[in-house]
């Protein structure tokens, strides 16, 4: 099989109008109602998924064979399998729901999981292929993000404000993604409102790390933890999350992944529960940088519902950009890239290793410069001018009691404490650091590669999390990861410079340490709100459709019944080790105003 | 914020209670009452008392910090008036990029 040797298309970053995105990144903070009056309507632009040219065959030619166990399958691995016959969409599912009964008491990735809904979903879906119908995700069961709305499945994003919270419509994303074949597994776990790793509102951590289910204190990164652990833990192969700073990179990095934040706008935020509107980013993660894009072709694209979405450029083929390519009978980067390295970013082996394979693949390795005054720039005081944006959507609940923000609230009230004259001087400021940042650096390289999600998060700009090592600590292995930030609109080049790289490593193929459940652990789910509910003496709180302007009105919240585990289909019983259980920690509430979002 | 109280520099008797005092008020002007929250209750996710050393705490951080950002505000301001946004810092490339 041919593996491209012509040159495709230059990829959107070396095309674009950066007065276009100038522009566009100015009139973000004007923006403040991105979404207005009736239920999210699909415009014609958005009424089906934007479909690649590229076969799934030829993208996964020459991986190894995935072998006969679904859970170590990838996203696309699945769906052509699925396509192919060798199982059903339900077969795929049920051991999804078996693993999350059997593993998800200790990993507590999951929140809610409707195991009924899910299985008629996949018979569906498996009649609609077996009827011929294309459905590029067919099959797939997704982890979902808990601050994305989904139809008739409670959406509590980790807050007492949400916690009976029952959506009458899915979020833009997630129709986009059940239209593509893809099955919700259920919502994961994270950060309360997008805050820290998941915690329970009162702070105490709920999901485990997939490299150290046993140990509470080992982060997973956050604020999209549950769905990077469901996917570490070959739960499901891919699924959502959402990045303000650093909240699907750094769940990645901590747990060995490939996730990426797109250019803002990129990707809908409609019918996502927001934290900051200039900084929210819904993003794929997965084990690889083919599921990524694959998730990425169906999620992106225009949404009359969110005009944050409009005047970019076309979706693009991003299953393109992540083809193979080979130059000389060697794997190769289809683009002539200039990677920048930052003067701050650590020389560690793993890291030098990554870049002198990047060299051997044909990128051009350019050390560069900050543009002046990057300290002030990207310091967190100008970073804390994104809060102003979290209180004003949420001010009816912080009016009703601020009590119903739990460990969460202390940004919330610092966003009412900055001046009118302080918020605009912060957007002009991040303003001239993206001017400075297209005239400057991306003027020399194409990609940097760098250690925070600073500044691409405050600037909208594509950023992408690969693992590119591990490091032996004594109590087991743990990733190594790198970040790769771009221009804007290059998640293509960012997609293929991470196909390329994990076409000569092996790292994304990692596996954590097998362990199996003990006796005494309890079946999953384990949903926050069985641990931390909300206290009686709060008040049931203002309903979404009337607090939050970017949701859609929707249908009034459906109190759901409780929870019920779902019976276990666990293993024989095996000896306990006797082993005490190691104390939950609990994130002090001047912790979240440091930690990922 | 400081009221002409004391300049900046100089010493500022009751410096605390007069923040604690602003951020209560400012507060209260947008309808949050945080006298919702317990006064000193260590094992509360909040109280009082933690809101308003955080809220100083931000107070004494961001606000100077944002004072100090590097640009002339006589210079155009692009978030009013998004049709006009400056100079185009590379006028002649146009819809190509590099």
């Amino acid at each position: 099989m041919s593996l491209r040797p012509e040159s495709p298309p230059p990829p959107q970053d070396a095309r674009f109008d950066r007065r276009r995105f100038l522009s566009l990144a100015a009139l973000l903070p004007l923006s403040s109602i991105p979404a207005r009056g009736g239920a999210p309507e699909p415009g014609p632009d958005s009424g089906s998924p934007h479909r690649s040219g590229m076969e799934l065959e030829r993208i996964l030619a020459g991986r190894p064979d995935p072998g006969p166990d679904p859970s170590s399958w990838s996203a696309a691995e699945t769906a052509l399998l699925v396509r192919r016959g060798a199982l059903s969409p339900e077969e795929v599912l049920l051991g999804t729901l078996d693993r999350i009964r059997r593993l998800d008491g200790v990993l507590r990735a999951f929140n809610a999981v409707d195991e009924g809904a899910v299985r008629a979903e996949a018979r569906r879906i498996g009649r609609a292929i077996r009827a011929g119908e294309q459905l590029p995700l067919g099959g797939v069961p997704l982890a979902i993000k808990d601050n994305f709305l989904t139809l008739g499945l409670r959406t509590t994003a980790n807050s007492w404000i949400f916690q009976d919270f029952v959506p009458g419509a899915d979020a833009e994303v997630v129709r986009r993604l059940r239209a593509a074949g893809a099955l919700v597994a259920g919502k994961t776990q994270m950060g309360p409102l997008a805050t820290t790793r998941a915690t329970t509102p009162s702070g105490r951590v709920t999901t485990r790390s997939a490299w150290a289910p046993r140990d509470p204190g080992v982060n997973p990164g956050g604020s999209s933890t549950g769905t990077a652990t469901a996917i570490a833990a070959r739960l499901v192969p891919a699924g959502t999350g959402t990045q303000t700073g650093g909240s699907i990179t750094q769940p990645a990095l901590a747990q060995g992944l490939t996730g990426l934040k797109p250019t803002m706008g990129r990707v809908s935020l409609s019918g996502v529960i927001p934290l900051s509107w200039t900084r929210d980013h819904p993003g794929p993660l997965a084990r690889d940088s083919v599921d990524v894009a694959l998730l990425l072709q169906t999620m992106a694209g225009p949404d009359p519902s969110d005009p944050r979405t409009s005047g970019h450029p076309p979706v693009p083929d991003f299953l393109q950009a992540v083809a193979p390519v080979e130059r000389r009978g060697r794997p190769a980067l289809p683009w002539k890239t200039r990677i920048g390295v930052l003067p701050d970013w650590p020389d560690t082996p793993e890291r030098k290793t990554f870049l002198s394979t990047l060299a051997s693949l044909g990128a051009e390795l350019v050390e560069v410069e900050l543009p002046p005054d990057w300290a002030i720039l990207t310091s967190p005081e100008l970073n804390n001018v994104r809060l102003v944006e979290r209180a004003e959507p949420f001010l009816p609940w912080l009016r009703q009691d601020p009590r119903l923000f739990g460990s969460a609230l202390l940004p919330w009230i610092h966003g009412l404490l900055l001046s009118g004259d302080e918020f605009l001087r912060g957007q002009r400021a991040k303003h001239l650091l993206l001017e400075r940042l297209l005239a400057g650096l991306f003027s020399q390289v194409d990609l940097v590669v760098q250690s925070t999600p600073i500044p691409f998060d405050l600037l909208g700009l594509p950023l992408l999390a690969i693992p590119i090592g591990s490091e032996a600590t004594p109590a087991g292995p743990r990733p190594i990861g790198a970040l790769l930030g771009g221009a804007p609109w290059g998640e293509e080049r960012l997609l293929a410079v991470a196909s390329a790289w994990q076409r000569v490593t092996e790292w994304h193929r990692t596996a954590p340490p097998l362990w199996e459940p003990l006796p005494e652990d309890p079946p999953g789910p384990l949903p926050w709100w069985t641990e931390d509910p909300r206290p009686p003496e709060l008040p049931r709180p203002t309903e979404p459709t009337a607090g939050l302007s970017l949701l859609a009105p929707l249908p009034a919240p459906v109190v759901p019944p409780p929870v019920e585990p779902a019976p276990s289909d666990a293993p024989p019983p095996r000896h306990s080790t006797g082993t005490p259980p190691i104390p939950v920690p609990r994130i002090p509430p001047e912790l979240v105003l440091e930690l990922g979002e | 914020m400081n009221g002409g109280a004391a300049s900046p520099s100089a010493p500022w008797p009751d410096r605390e209670a007069d923040l604690d005092r602003w951020i209560l008020l400012r507060l209260e002007m947008a309808g949050v009452e945080l006298s919702l929250l317990p006064e000193e209750a260590p094992e509360a996710p909040v109280d009082r008392r933690r809101v308003l050393a955080a809220a100083r705490a931000f107070l004494g951080r961001t606000p100077p910090a944002l004072r100090s950002l590097p640009f002339a505000e006589s210079g155009p301001v692009p978030l009013l008036y998004p049709a006009s946004l400056g100079p185009d810092p590379d006028p002649g490339r146009g819809e190509a990029g590099p």
